[in-house]
């Protein structure tokens, strides 16, 4: 009986405003027959940098989705949310 | 004529014609093809059923749902968006608190159903408590939805290492679009006003435990 494990980014989501949603899966076989599956989540906004040190493929959809034009976009959305709630609205 | 051809997967099984009685007794449809199966018990294999009424069926896998969109209709409203449950998972996340320095104990799990995340974590950490810095836990595991009114609010259970006055309610708040929850506690034991936890009034050293159901933006 030979048990393994592997990791891979199974999932990414890419929203609308471009954060992506990363879902890395355990995965661990039993003479290579698949008998569990774990996932891990972590979310990268536009503009983090520590994105480019996630496994691939997300450093590529960073590259690909965060223009100047969306990392800007999203950054002034977040200033209106944190400008909002700083007035107690 | 000796026999009807049948495709059951990738092979084509001829059916004597006087087996049809026994095998075929009762007809149902698998795709535009109207055969019956009677008591027999067969494997189809990769068949395409097309809008089948199934009834009391006994399902002895996984049903996989191949597109994102796709899921349990269930038949309680005209609003078939709102009706539709296509989403469940469980999982583990990595909580951060603003100030901490260095963790010891930095857990997270999750369960996702539909739209709705429940996620609770435990954080014992070292903690820079020098200035005022406001204080919020991070890394949820999915981007929150833009909610003005209600907002979600989490229940934060401090363990140890905090200097709130005794008789305090401590929460934390759901922000807007984001994997974060800001700190507040209850500036008094009888007053409802909330301010924002800040670095000063934590400890060199923290442990807390937290909860929070909220609605993802995915």
């Amino acid at each position: 009986m030979t048990l393994a494990s592997t990791t891979v980014i199974d999932k990414t989501e890419v929203l609308q405003d471009g954060t992506i949603q990363v879902r890395q899966a355990e995965i661990i076989t039993k003479d290579g027959v698949e008998i569990a599956r774990n996932f891990h989540r972590w979310v990268r906004n536009p503009g983090d940098a520590t994105a480019q040190s996630d496994p691939a493929p997300v450093p590529a959809i960073a590259t690909a989705v965060w223009t100047t034009e969306v990392v800007s976009a999203y950054q002034a959305a977040q200033a209106a949310i944190l400008a909002q709630r700083q007035s107690g609205q | 004529m000796s026999g009807v051809p049948y495709t059951f997967g990738n092979a084509t099984t001829t059916i004597a014609l006087s087996n049809l009685d026994v095998n075929f007794a009762t007809p149902v449809t698998i795709g535009n093809t109207t055969v019956g199966l009677g008591n027999t018990v067969t494997t189809l294999g990769n068949v395409t059923l097309t809008n089948p009424t199934i009834t009391n069926p006994t399902v002895n896998t996984n049903l996989n749902f191949s597109s994102g969109t796709n899921g349990i209709v269930f038949n309680n409203s005209g609003a078939t968006t709102n009706s539709t449950l296509n989403d469940y998972e469980t999982g583990t996340w990595t909580p951060t608190l603003t100030n901490a320095s260095s963790y010891s104990v930095q857990t997270g799990t999750y369960t996702k159903i539909g739209n709705k995340v429940i996620a609770s974590c435990q954080i014992t950490c070292a903690f820079t408590n020098s200035g005022s810095a406001q204080q919020s836990i991070g890394g949820l595991p999915f981007t929150s939805a833009t909610a003005s009114n209600p907002n979600y609010i989490g229940f934060f259970f401090p363990t140890s290492g905090f200097n709130f006055t005794s008789n305090l309610q401590v929460v934390a708040q759901m922000n807007n679009n984001a994997t974060t929850a800001t700190i507040y506690y209850s500036t008094a034991s009888t007053s409802l006003n909330f301010n924002n936890a800040v670095s000063n009034q934590f400890g060199t050293s923290v442990s807390f435990q937290f909860s929070i159901a909220y609605t993802a933006n995915f």
